[in-house]
């Protein structure tokens, strides 16, 4: 009854006549303009993935590529590097699936368990450091800690004689996996903790109470209300990260910056390809199509993914 | 504000220190270590005048301010910083102002043709043309080395409207009726009532859009060639894809230069393009995290 009664008021409620109907249209359009200008005119680029996309002619009149407009795709599919790059991309994301979604909710949870508030505050705050600085900073920083002749580590490794010789960590192919990760983990633990915490926050003071009197402990504390509250988020942000699996975790700006030819084996991935040949080798048709066929496939996973959490923990973007 | 809420459960279960606490304490020292020393062992070495024989740890015995001159005498650096400076606040200014406008009316359900917006703003969020089709249409609307090119794209953002919708949802709708009873036009409502009321949803955005312009420089390399153009985060991307090489030549012509001192160089632009941003933060951090708790909680 009540709802009934509300939505009655409010169709007659302040503000619902022509002239604020009209402002808040008017409100829309820039965003409007702005998403059909960036986001909705390259999708009709997009169709030079199925040509043989000329400078001179134009999108419209360049001719339709071979194969029915498929050659891009089969050329791709049959370069000797394809096999890498789609390895490398789906290796790095798997790995950052594993080992980066979980830490910032362990990090949520101990933050929330310091028991000196300006502790817990200054914590939080240095935490958050890394996420301010780009790729580029942070590659910088680490070439200072990481490089063979003077870097920090290779000198204390030495000086310790736990080394002859020093380590190029940003060179040599083993080392370039690990050191995606742990970079990844220390620029973004802290920042991606911030949601968990607030999802922390919201949680009624009551149920802890309650399972203390029932003589729970921290673990049970953890395991019976903290994590059943953080499980939706998690899930959902899980999923989106799902979602990235072809774009290798959302990893191009790192895997520019730590990328050199040393490394190129393990290190390059569908983005870096896919800006390489565009730009630099300037085969609009075949990057745009390796980036169509990318894009697609992360679309694919992302609707997968939410499937398969909707069936199995109930929670889904959509 | 967050600190005290969060402190509650942890006071609430036990005041004693246990085993635990100890243990958690010690872990949070050493995470905070392993985060913050990367930046000291940056910062310190950059003042470190003895930097080419050894690099110091905790302090430095002989300290210089020639890397910073060098710095700061380099037109191209300085002009970067500049172009990074105009395009950050012209950029989050922009960006606030659209994504709150189409927020705020998105956030009112009598807007007609909601679905249809929302939808339209969404799909981009799922599916993008991609790296060559972005560019070309640049070219084609006339962006490509001009200053709008770090703009324009970066005006809208799905995320950040969402942020900014949740927040105005939770604002009472009575006091905008009143204020619309006493006369107020919608456009009045928003910009006197409801942004005033919202600044911490506006911090939050500010904070990432600010973000997102400082660190970017994909925009710089890719859609400008002119000098006049560059900034300060491409310079250093440049400087760290050049130095890829130049370590490749010393490990095959043993070169060193010892004359200059370019790992100093280096630092101090580092330090000089790492610190405006991190000093955003401390204003916006009153704001900040109220802001997005709101969004994350709410969404």
């Amino acid at each position: 009854m009540t709802v009934f009664k509300r939505k009655k008021m409010n169709s007659v409620v302040a503000g619902h006549d022509w002239k604020s109907q009209l402002t808040l249209q008017a409100f829309v359009w820039p965003a409007l303009i702005i998403v059909v200008m960036i986001s909705y005119f390259p999708m009709y680029g997009v169709s030079i993935a199925f040509k043989d996309y000329n400078i001179f002619k134009g999108i419209a009149a360049s001719p339709i590529a071979s194969n029915n407009g498929f050659e891009h795709f089969i050329d791709f599919f049959s370069t000797e590097s394809c096999g890498r790059i789609l390895f490398n991309t789906v290796y790095i994301a798997f790995l950052k699936l594993i080992c980066l979604t979980w830490p910032p909710v362990v990090l949520a949870v101990l933050l929330n368990e310091l028991k000196n508030a300006r502790v817990m505050k200054l914590s939080q705050t240095l935490s958050y450091l890394p996420h301010f600085i780009g790729w580029s900073v942070a590659y910088g920083i680490f070439y200072n800690l990481l490089n063979p002749s003077a870097g920090a580590i290779n000198v204390l490794l030495q000086d310790w004689g736990l080394i002859s010789k020093p380590i190029n960590f940003l060179s040599e192919e083993v080392y370039y996996r690990p050191m995606i990760i742990l970079t990844g983990l220390w620029k973004n633990i802290g920042w991606n903790s911030i949601i968990y915490l607030g999802v922390i926050c919201s949680i009624d003071q009551g149920l802890y109470e309650a399972l203390a009197i029932d003589g729970g402990n921290r673990w049970h504390k953890f395991r019976y209300i903290t994590w059943p509250h953080l499980k939706p988020t998690f899930a959902i942000l899980f999923i989106l990260e799902c979602g990235k699996i072809m774009s290798g975790g959302d990893g191009f700006d790192q895997a520019y910056a730590f990328g050199n030819p040393n490394n190129r084996q393990v290190a390059d991935i569908l983005d870096t390809y896919i800006m390489r040949t565009g730009f630099e080798n300037g085969r609009y048709s075949y990057s745009t199509a390796v980036g169509l066929f990318k894009s697609v496939v992360n679309l694919i996973l992302l609707l997968v993914s939410n499937k398969i959490s909707k069936v199995m923990t109930n929670e889904s973007l959509f | 504000m967050i600190n005290k809420q969060t402190a509650k459960p942890g006071k609430a279960w036990d005041k004693r220190y246990q085993a635990f606490d100890y243990l958690n304490v010690f872990l949070m020292i050493v995470l905070m270590f392993v985060i913050v020393y990367p930046f000291y062992y940056a910062v310190l070495n950059s003042f470190n005048a003895d930097l080419i024989r050894k690099p110091s740890f905790i302090w430095n015995a002989n300290w210089t301010l020639r890397p910073y001159q060098t710095v700061f005498g380099d037109v191209s650096i300085i002009n970067g910083f500049i172009n990074s400076v105009l395009r950050t606040v012209m950029g989050t200014a922009l960006a606030v102002v659209t994504c709150s406008l189409a927020a705020f009316a998105l956030s009112k359900s009598h807007l007609k043709m909601r679905a249809l917006y929302l939808t339209i703003f969404i799909i981009p969020t799922f599916f993008d043309g991609g790296q060559i089709p972005a560019y070309l249409n640049l070219k084609s609307l006339g962006l490509l080395n001009t200053f709008w090119v770090y703009l324009v794209p970066k005006m809208f953002s799905f995320f950040w409207m969402t942020i900014l919708m949740t927040n105005f949802r939770g604002i009472p709708n009575e006091l905008e009726e009143a204020a619309y009873i006493d006369g107020a036009s919608t456009a009045r409502i928003f910009f006197g009532i409801v942004l005033p009321i919202s600044l911490p949803a506006l911090a939050t955005i500010a904070l990432y859009a600010a973000v997102s312009q400082w660190n970017s420089w994909y925009d710089t390399a890719y859609f400008t060639n002119s000098e006049k153009l560059t900034t300060l985060s491409w310079i250093l991307m440049r400087t760290i894809k050049n130095q890829a090489f130049a370590d490749m030549a010393n490990d095959m012509h043993a070169f060193d230069n010892r004359a200059y001192n370019p790992e100093g160089v280096k630092m101090a632009t580092m330090v000089v393009a790492a610190v405006p941003i991190i000093m955003i933060y401390p204003f916006l951090q009153r704001y900040f995290v109220k802001g997005l708790m709101v969004g994350s909680i709410k969404g």
